[in-house]
């Protein structure tokens, strides 16, 4: 018989055993089919991991290049006084400028947390006709007239709000234009003790993905005179401002130039690109991204583990397959390439399960865990990623069980009982 | 017939690569688990400083943390002065400090900013506590200078914090004139005095007045004096009572973090395991044919291939505690939520925790190994043989 292979081996070169190949991948149902639920919940919680991680530094990715946020140079938690905007508004260069401060109130239930901003009311609108469109406003206006009309009430009543359309869309808050809002305050306390009270103007979607779209701004001036008056306790303050600026390159120049006019107070304050802004918020989170990133490739491991594990068992069994196909004339190398076909299958199979588990999935964190977990968001990217890692894992894993055969020869591995 | 356990370990051996590899993903879990329970207890025991009892704090009514409660100068200067439940010392003083605070932007020495604590402190405020804050280097500032002196974690986390050093609170600069070690929460701040940093921040209110109380005081009793005294608006609570509500946000992220994790990887891990043990039990088919034969019951086969997988799982526990425990000790920072300032800690691995992952780790080869000690124990004697 081995005569024979060795004259057969002469005459003809044996093509890759394509039908076996895929035989194999169901030789042993459950073995493979425990490796691919195993390579399922891995991969999901890659996805999941790597979405939590990226979620967190979305806010730069989603910045402006053209917006500069004028902060206090000493902290997040310093107010600028109000009589800033109109000096920096004269700089050159600056488009529109607004204050922006932070309410942090909640609406009935701390748990229904979403931010809001006490915008001016002239310019808001204004400054963010390129980061999202005003879909309904007053009278049940939608379309391209919405945003006149909403500008128009916004700068009209002193209660108005203008909500992201999430704030509209979910259940637990469905805000309709029209609607009175109760707030309860966690800074500004009102004299008596209750809630402030907001009507919806209009509602705006997002057009970058990642904008926030549970998100309130309402007039810094009802905050302020209410204050003023005696209504409600805090301080008259801006906040940080927010500068639109007419050219991208000149954002260096303007934003030393506004720092240099409050250089000798009262407050000092520090001009950045929103981007630079929005990464501010991801270092102070600390190490959290580190944190999660060693966890993945913790997981990594373990899937990269199991797969393996399922090679090596299934190369055991397979000593005495790869003495036939030699003795028939196959090279040894083709055992070792069908352990990596079903490495590679077995693999893919499982990333594209969990990669589909953690795409259904997203709906539901969002809904569930959407103010904790930011921006979660199974993007292409992270397909592609999680594809590919379930291929390298799989070739890799095919390779390890099936260098060996290349050391075999026919006579050795027909003798093993598997 | 005893269990036969020398068989069952000595399998382990003669399969090593897959014991290693199914050892492996359990280890992970562990290490996993592990860290991130270290991370937590090493935050939880900042909030836990000694003798926190006997130390309490003045907030404004309503406010959760001293970022957002504000006092009147007035009325902190009445409640030092006046109210008998503080403690004095031998010359009759009180121990009872007014503090500010603020989280502060600092450079991290790697680049970055972080929100740094930043407190306003008077003499008072490193007496009053039972285990009071040492100094490790320079002294502590004048209480009339613009001089500061850095919590020790600092020194090698942020830019501008060694001995020495300058930092500029907005237009007024401040010198670095001391390092000092505190175990608790306060051990990674900075501290100056009180009425110079209010000065230099442009800023009108203290945060809190924290004092030592005397001793068998009732925290509500006080409180509804508070309540009646027109010139104060104050809310009185213990400091651990204070210190537990402030580690909530973190604490509780880090611990469903861990459930979460552990869940999921544990089923990845116990999905190994299965598949290692019924390669095992399909491969010694034949030897499980012979135990039967020689009067083995199926309940000792089925005990005995589950030892098997527990031995796996335990000693994948003990190469997950081996991979963490580098770790211990190692500092690190992160946000704490509640006052969205940047803290330092780090990961204090405990008895309790290498416990709970060498019970977990046991457990989950337990739980892999049912099912293929099942399939084995109920081969019948007769096939398993004939093969």
């Amino acid at each position: 018989m081995i005569a024979a292979a060795s004259s057969l081996k002469g005459r003809r070169k044996l093509s890759f055993p394509l039908r076996l190949a895929f035989r194999h991948i169901f030789a042993n149902k459950t073995r493979n089919g425990l490796t691919i639920l195993a390579i399922t919940i891995a991969v999901f919680l890659l996805c999941f991991l790597l979405a939590v991680v990226r979620g967190i530094d979305a806010g730069v990715r989603s910045a402006s290049s053209t917006r500069l946020v004028t902060q206090s140079a000493v902290s997040l938690f310093v107010s600028l006084p109000m009589s800033y905007r109109p000096k920096i508004d004269a700089q050159d260069g600056v488009a529109i400028a607004s204050e922006f401060q932070w309410f942090g109130g909640y609406y009935q239930d701390p748990s229904n947390f979403f931010p809001q901003f006490a915008v001016n009311k002239d310019r808001f609108v204004d400054m963010y006709v390129n980061d999202f469109e005003i879909i309904e406003g007053p009278n049940g206006i939608t379309g391209p007239g919405a945003r006149e009309a909403v500008k128009k009430a916004f700068a009209t009543e002193k209660r108005a709000a203008i909500i992201g359309i999430g704030l509209r869309d979910e259940e637990k808050y469905d805000f309709k234009i029209g609607d009175t809002v109760p707030i309860i305050p966690a800074i500004y306390q009102r004299a008596d003790g209750g809630a402030w009270e907001f009507v919806v103007v209009g509602v705006f979607r997002p057009l970058k993905a990642r904008i926030p779209d549970r998100i309130m701004y309402f007039r810094s001036d009802y905050l302020n005179d209410s204050i003023e008056v005696g209504e409600a306790f805090g301080e008259v303050s801006a906040g940080v401002y927010y500068v639109n600026i007419d050219n991208s390159n000149q954002s260096e120049v303007i934003a030393t130039e506004i720092d240099q006019e409050f250089l000798n107070g009262p407050q000092r304050t520090q001009t950045v690109t929103e981007a630079a802004f929005a990464s501010f918020f991801v270092s102070a989170i600390g190490n959290l991204p580190l944190f999660l990133g060693t966890v993945g490739g913790a997981v990594l491991f373990s899937i990269f583990f199991s797969v393996v594990n399922a090679m090596l068992i299934a190369g055991r069994q397979r000593l005495n397959e790869a003495g036939i196909l030699q003795s028939l004339g196959f090279p040894p190398i083709t055992s070792t390439f069908l352990l990596i076909f079903e490495g590679l299958a077995v693999a893919l199979i499982g990333g594209a399960f969990g990669l589909a588990l953690a795409i259904g999935t997203q709906d539901l964190v969002v809904l569930n865990f959407g103010d904790s977990i930011r921006n979660y968001e199974i993007d292409p990217g992270l397909m592609g990623l999680a594809i590919g890692t379930s291929a390298v894992l799989g070739i890799t894993a095919g390779l390890c069980a099936g260098i060996p055969f290349l050391r075999y020869r026919p006579t050795e591995a027909l003798r093993s009982i598997g | 017939m005893a269990l036969p356990t020398g068989y069952t370990t000595r399998n382990l051996v003669r399969r090593r690569a897959q014991v290693a590899f199914t050892a492996l993903g359990i280890g992970l879990t562990t290490a996993v688990l592990c860290g991130v329970l270290s991370l937590r207890n090493g935050f939880e025991q900042l909030f836990k400083p000694l003798g926190a009892d006997e130390v309490a704090v003045y907030l404004r009514p309503g406010s959760t943390s001293e970022g957002e409660s504000g006092i009147p100068r007035e009325s902190a200067r009445i409640i030092i002065k006046e109210r008998p439940e503080i403690l004095r010392d031998a010359e009759g003083r009180p121990l009872a400090a007014a503090e500010c605070f603020l989280a502060l932007y600092m450079e991290k020495l790697e680049g970055g900013l972080v929100n740094a604590p930043l407190r306003g402190i008077e003499s008072a405020s490193l007496e009053l506590h039972p285990d009071p804050p040492r100094l490790l280097e320079g002294r502590w500032p004048n209480w009339d200078s613009d001089e500061v002196v850095v919590g020790r974690p600092l020194v090698n986390r942020m830019k501008n914090c060694a001995l020495g050093d300058t930092l500029r609170l907005n237009t007024t600069p401040f010198k670095v004139v001391g390092v000092y070690e505190f175990d608790s929460a306060q051990g990674s701040e900075i501290w100056g005095p009180v009425d110079r940093m209010l000065e230099a921040l442009d800023r009108p209110a203290y945060s809190r007045v924290i004092a030592r109380m005397q001793d068998g005081v009732d925290y509500d009793l006080i409180n509804e004096e508070l309540e009646e005294d027109p010139r104060l608006s104050f809310e009185i609570s213990s400091q651990s009572e204070y210190l537990s509500k402030q580690t909530t946000g973190l604490s509780g992220a880090l611990l469903g973090l861990s459930i979460f994790l552990t869940l999921i990887m544990g089923s990845a891990a116990v999905i190994g395991t299965m598949n290692t043990m019924l390669a095992t039990v399909s491969a010694r088919n034949h030897e499980i044919g012979i135990l039967l034969a020689i009067g083995y019951s199926r309940r000792e086969v089925f005990l005995s291939f589950l030892l098997e997988s527990a031995q796996v799982g335990l000693l994948g526990g003990l190469l997950g505690l081996c991979l963490v425990a580098p770790f211990h000790g190692i500092e690190t920072g992160a946000a704490n939520f509640n006052t969205f300032t940047d803290i330092s800690f780090s990961f204090q691995l405990s008895p309790t925790i290498a416990l709970t992952a060498l019970a977990l780790s046991f457990g989950l080869g337990l739980v892999g190994g049912a099912i293929p000690a099942w399939v084995a124990s109920s081969r019948s004697a007769v096939d398993a043989l004939r093969r």
